[in-house]
C-alpha cells in the first residue's frame, strides 16, 4: 500500500469493523425508508464498504504484485 | 411449468458449458486454470458465484422468518466487509505467486513455502474432508428442491443425479473454463430472479413500507436482533467469512485471474452483490411471517417456494427454481473441479509422477478425477443421514480457523512448518472437540456466553502458529527470498537477508 493513503483505508476498514457491531440499535424497531433501521443501516454498510474498497483500488493499489 | 422451465434452463447450461471447450487450448494450465486469462468482469461474478450457495436464497429467508433481521448483519454484511478484504489482502498475492511459481492448488503453495510433503498431505487431507459435507449438501440440496417443486413427483435421489450429471458433463469436458461460463450465466440468473421474485411479491403485498408495517404491529420481535442474537455472536461471527481465505475452490478460482488488476471490481462491487442477494431473501423471509405465522425449523427453510407459489404462481416459480438449481450448481461445480485438481496435481502429479508427468495425462486424470468425485458423491448422498447439513455449517468453522495458515505463509518470514503443522492440528482437535459439543444444541455458542466456536479454535490456531514457528527451525533463505524477494535487491541479496534473519 502507498502512504499516507495506506494508513487512512486501513484506519477505515477497522471503522467499518467496529461500525458492523451497531449495539446502539439492537433492539430499535423504527423503520427508515420502509427498512427496520438495523436492517437498513447493515445495507448501507455494504454500500460504505464498497466505497472504501474503490478507493484501495484507486490510492493504495500494490503495483509490485503483477 | 416448473419442469419445463428447469428442463429448459438445465439445457441452456449444458450448451454454454459445451459451447466454451471451443475456446479450450488444450493445455494443463488451460484445463485446471483457465491459463490464467479471466478479466475483471468475469472474475467478479464468477467469484461471486462459486462462493454463494443455496442458502443465500432458501437458507436465508428460513432464518429470517425465523430469527428476524439480525441475520442479514450476521451473515451478509460481514462478508461484504471481510470477503473483498481477503481478496485484497490474500487473494491478489496467491495470485501473484501463483503465476509466477505455476501453482494449481492451495497444497503446492505451502509445501513449497514450508519445505514439506508432510505439512502438504495434512492440509490435503483437512481441506478435502471439510470440503465434502459441502458436496453431499450440493447434490442432496438438489434433490430436496426438485421434490419440493413438483410436489413430491420425484424422489429426492433424481434431483441428486440431475445436478451431478448436469455438472459432470461441463466439468469434465470444459474444465475450469467451461465452469466460469456456466457460473457467469448461473450467477446473472440468481441476481436477476432474486430481484424478481422480491419485486412481484412485495408488489403484491402492497408495497415494502406497508408490507413492514404489518409486521411491526403483529411480529415486532422480528425487526429487532434483542432477544435472537448476542451481541458476542455477531462479533465472533465476523471470523466465518474468513474461510474464504483457505477454501480450496476459491483459491483455484483466484488463479484464473489474468492479473492482479483484474481483482479491483470484484472488491469494489462484491459488497453490492452480497446485498442484491441477501437483502430481498432476508426481508421475504420476515414479511412471511404474515402469510405463514405458525412454521418450524424444517418447513421455514421452504418459506420462500410458499411465498412464491401464494403471491406469484406459474413462471415465477419455474424461474425460481432454475434460481435454485443456479444457486447449487455454481458452488458446486467449483467445489468438484478443487477437489479434482488437487487429487490429479497433489497426489498423482506430485507423488506418483514426481511431478513429471505430460500435459495431456495431465487432463486425462483430471477428468477421471472430477467424475470420479461426482460419482462417489452422489452414491454417498443415497444413503447419507440429513445431519449433513449440520455437518456443513460447522465446515465454515474449520476453514476460518485455517485462516492463520495462509496469513503466515505469505505474510511471516520467520512462521515454519512445525508452526503450520502445530496450527492445523489444534484446529482439527478443537474443531472436533466443539462439533461433539454444539451437535445437539443449535445455536451453540461457548459456555452460553454468546461467543462462537469458531473464537475459540482461531485464536488457537494463531497461537499455535506464533509459538510453535519461535521454538522452531524457520525455512532455507533460498525458500525465504522464492517466497519474499526483497525490493530493489538482487535474488542473492534476498537470500543473504533471509539468511540473516534464520
Amino acid at each position: 500500500m502507498k502512504q499516507p493513503w495506506a494508513g487512512l483505508l486501513t484506519a477505515a476498514l477497522i471503522v467499518l469493523f467496529l461500525l458492523h457491531n451497531d449495539i446502539w440499535w439492537w433492539d430499535d424497531a423504527t423503520l427508515v425508508l420502509g427498512l427496520p433501521v438495523g436492517l437498513a443501516f447493515h445495507v448501507a454498510l455494504c454500500g460504505a464498504a464498497s466505497l472504501v474498497f474503490w478507493l484501495i483500488t484507486r490510492k493504495a493499489w500494490p503495483e509490485d504484485l503483477e | 411449468m416448473t419442469l419445463v422451465i428447469l428442463a429448459a434452463y438445465l439445457a441452456l447450461v449444458l450448451l454454454i458449458g459445451l459451447f466454451s471447450h471451443r475456446f479450450f487450448r488444450g493445455t494443463s494450465e488451460d484445463w485446471f486454470v483457465a491459463a490464467r486469462t479471466i478479466g475483471p468482469f468475469i472474475l467478479l461474478i464468477s467469484l461471486f458465484g462459486a462462493h454463494m450457495t443455496s442458502f443465500s436464497l432458501l437458507g436465508a429467508s428460513g432464518e429470517a422468518y425465523l430469527e428476524g433481521i439480525g441475520v442479514f448483519a450476521l451473515m451478509a454484511s460481514s462478508s461484504a466487509l471481510v470477503v473483498p478484504a481477503v481478496f485484497f489482502f490474500i487473494g491478489t498475492r496467491v495470485w501473484a505467486l501463483g503465476k509466477r511459481r505455476g501453482y494449481l492448488t492451495p497444497v503446492q503453495l505451502f509445501r513449497e513455502r514450508w519445505e514439506s510433503d508432510g505439512l502438504g498431505l495434512l492440509l490435503f487431507v483437512v481441506q478435502i474432508a471439510l470440503l465434502v459435507p459441502y458436496l453431499l449438501i450440493g447434490v442432496m440440496g438438489g434433490g430436496a428442491t426438485l421434490t419440493q417443486m413438483t410436489d413430491g413427483q420425484f424422489p429426492p435421489w433424481v434431483g441428486g443425479l440431475v445436478v451431478c450429471g448436469v455438472v459432470m458433463t461441463y466439468v469434465t469436458y470444459g474444465g475450469m473454463r467451461g465452469t466460469i461460463w456456466v457460473n457467469v450465466f448461473q450467477t446473472l440468473v440468481l441476481l436477476t430472479l432474486g430481484l424478481a421474485a422480491f419485486g412481484m411479491i412485495v408488489g403484491k403485498l402492497g408495497g415494502l413500507e406497508a408490507a413492514m408495517a404489518r409486521i411491526a404491529a403483529a411480529e415486532p420481535g422480528l425487526l429487532v436482533r434483542e432477544g435472537h442474537i448476542h451481541p458476542l455472536e455477531l462479533l465472533t461471527y465476523t471470523l466465518i467469512p474468513l474461510s474464504v481465505g483457505m477454501f480450496p475452490h476459491m483459491f483455484v478460482h483466484w488463479l484464473t485471474a489474468r492479473s492482479a488488476a483484474s481483482f479491483k471490481p470484484t472488491l469494489i462491487w462484491y459488497p453490492i452483490c452480497v446485498a442484491v442477494v441477501w437483502a430481498p431473501s432476508v426481508i421475504l423471509g420476515v414479511l412471511a411471517r404474515a402469510d405463514f405465522p405458525d412454521l418450524g425449523p424444517g418447513a421455514a427453510n421452504s418459506i420462500l417456494v410458499r411465498m412464491i407459489d401464494l403471491h406469484a404462481p406459474g413462471l415465477l416459480a419455474g424461474l425460481l427454481a432454475a434460481g435454485v438449481f443456479a444457486a447449487i450448481m455454481n458452488s458446486f461445480d467449483s467445489q468438484v473441479l478443487s477437489v479434482g485438481t488437487m487429487f490429479t496435481q497433489d497426489i498423482v502429479r506430485h507423488h506418483g509422477f514426481h511431478d513429471r508427468m505430460s500435459e495431456s495425462r495431465q487432463i486425462t486424470v483430471g477428468r477421471l478425477f472430477t467424475a470420479g468425485v461426482l460419482v462417489v458423491t452422489f452414491l454417498i448422498s443415497l444413503v447419507a443421514d440429513r445431519s449433513i447439513f449440520k455437518l456443513g455449517v460447522w465446515c465454515f468453522t474449520g476453514f476460518a480457523a485455517l485462516f492463520p495458515v495462509v496469513v503466515a505463509a505469505l505474510f511471516w518470514k520467520r512462521s515454519t512448518k512445525w508452526g503450520a503443522v502445530a496450527s492445523t492440528v489444534s484446529v482439527i482437535v478443537l474443531w472436533t472437540y466443539y462439533v461433539l459439543q454444539g451437535w445437539n444444541e443449535p445455536g451453540y455458542t461457548v459456555a452460553g456466553t454468546g461467543i462462537m466456536p469458531v473464537g475459540v479454535v482461531f485464536l488457537v490456531s494463531v497461537a499455535a502458529m506464533v509459538v510453535v514457528s519461535w521454538v522452531t527451525r524457520p525455512p532455507a533463505p533460498e525458500t525465504l527470498a522464492k517466497f519474499f524477494p526483497e525490493e530493489g535487491t538482487t535474488a542473492a541479496a534476498s537470500v543473504e537477508g533471509a539468511r540473516r534473519l534464520a
